[in-house]
């Protein structure tokens, strides 16, 4: 996971050469990478990468998402399809369906999910 | 060969007359021709690049910083394909370091050598830049904000910053996406002293100005090109105005730069 600091900013990013979108940004379009994602922001539209994302609490992310690993915070109303792992966390509200060889929800998370593991 | 010595009086790398008649002197034990030219602004700069060809110079040196390599590339337009362009910083850079050159001796060495290869420059709108541009768009405080496009139609909505478009992987491998976009605001507290190692460490990378506040990140993202759209015009590091509309990505201009001999590994 990410150091982030209380306005939800990275405050340790030495060396950090991934896309990350923060808390202050909108953002509507496709994203293509072969990277690792952190999204803090608004966003809309499909995301597809072969690296882990990483949905912030502070995100409002509306599309669809596929990953090699995930970890959702925040509100999210997508389809999201990660191939190792993925995990929602107590403060994250999603709402489609979700998919992943390896499923963990926290106790606390607001889900209304189709659920299915590969 | 005919080499000229470029030197900015207005560069914050001051070169004092000992500095100045040692690296002469080096230059004549290596038996290159050392003519030094001060310059104190771009139009002057210009004014010198457009006599050159009358002076039969083959060989621009620029003397100082990072900042008077970005002023002489950004006026780079003006110089003929066949003038090779060297480097001889007084301090160590960040561009020294890309370019191996430990000390002002190291680049001596080069210049001797004279390893010449060729490089594509990036451009911002109609004005070039060797690897990495910063444009400061004001204060966030204004409720101004940015859009930024990126080559795959991707838009996103920033609030005034700080953006520095840097060429991260090219000299690595081919890269699809080469350059990186940071977004970041100058924070205005001071840091208590625990922080402050990791905003030097963050400043290092992200800013190229070592006086400048620490900073925040706000985006990063990768693409080919980006087209930026402001509401106020944004200025660079040596402080050249912007329009509010602009493009940046990779040139067609390419230019000849003397660069360092790969040293030869002992086995």
């Amino acid at each position: 996971m990410l150091n982030l600091n209380k306005k939800g900013h990275i405050s340790e990013l030495v060396g950090y050469s991934g896309t990350y979108i923060g808390s202050e940004v909108t953002a509507k379009g496709d994203i293509e990478s072969e990277e690792d994602i952190f999204i803090d922001g608004n966003y809309q539209g499909v995301i597809i990468t072969t690296g882990t994302i990483e949905i912030g609490k502070n995100a409002n992310l509306n599309g669809s998402i596929s990953a090699r690993s995930a970890v959702l915070e925040g509100i999210i109303k997508a389809d999201v399809m990660a191939d190792d792992s993925l995990h929602v966390s107590g403060c994250c509200q999603i709402q489609g369906k979700i998919v992943s060889k390896n499923i963990s929800i926290d106790p606390g998370a607001i889900i209304n999910i189709r659920a299915s593991t590969k | 060969m005919m080499y000229k010595y470029l030197h900015n009086s207005k560069s914050s790398v001051k070169i004092d007359a000992k500095l100045n008649q040692s690296i002469i002197e080096r230059l004549k034990k290596r038996r290159i021709y050392s003519d030094f030219v001060e310059f104190s602004s771009e139009k002057e700069l210009a004014t010198i690049l457009s006599g050159l060809k009358k002076q039969s110079t083959n060989t621009l040196v620029i003397v100082g910083d990072d900042n008077d390599f970005n002023i002489l590339i950004g006026q780079s337009s003006k110089l003929d394909n066949d003038i090779v362009i060297g480097y001889l910083p007084v301090i160590r850079t960040r561009i020294s370091k890309k370019f191996k050159l430990n000390s002002w001796q190291d680049a001596v060495e080069a210049l001797a050598q004279r390893r010449v290869k060729e490089k594509t420059l990036y451009s911002v709108s109609s004005r070039y830049f060797y690897d990495c541009i910063e444009l400061d768009f004001g204060d966030s405080q204004k409720n101004n904000s940015l859009q930024v496009t990126t080559d795959k139609g991707l838009v996103l909505k920033i609030p005034n910053s700080k953006l520095r478009f840097e060429n991260l992987n090219e000299d690595r491998y081919f890269y699809k996406t080469p350059i990186q976009i940071t977004a970041y605001h100058q924070a205005k507290d001071k840091q208590p002293a625990a922080k402050a190692k990791l905003a030097s460490r963050l400043l290092a990378r992200l800013s190229p100005d070592k006086n400048s506040q620490p900073s925040e990140l706000i985006l990063s993202l990768h693409s080919k090109n980006f087209k930026i759209e402001a509401l106020s015009i944004a200025l660079d590091e040596v402080g050249r105005k912007y329009n509010q509309t602009l493009s940046i990505g990779k040139s067609t201009k390419t230019i000849r730069l003397i660069s360092k001999r790969p040293e030869r590994q002992n086995n």
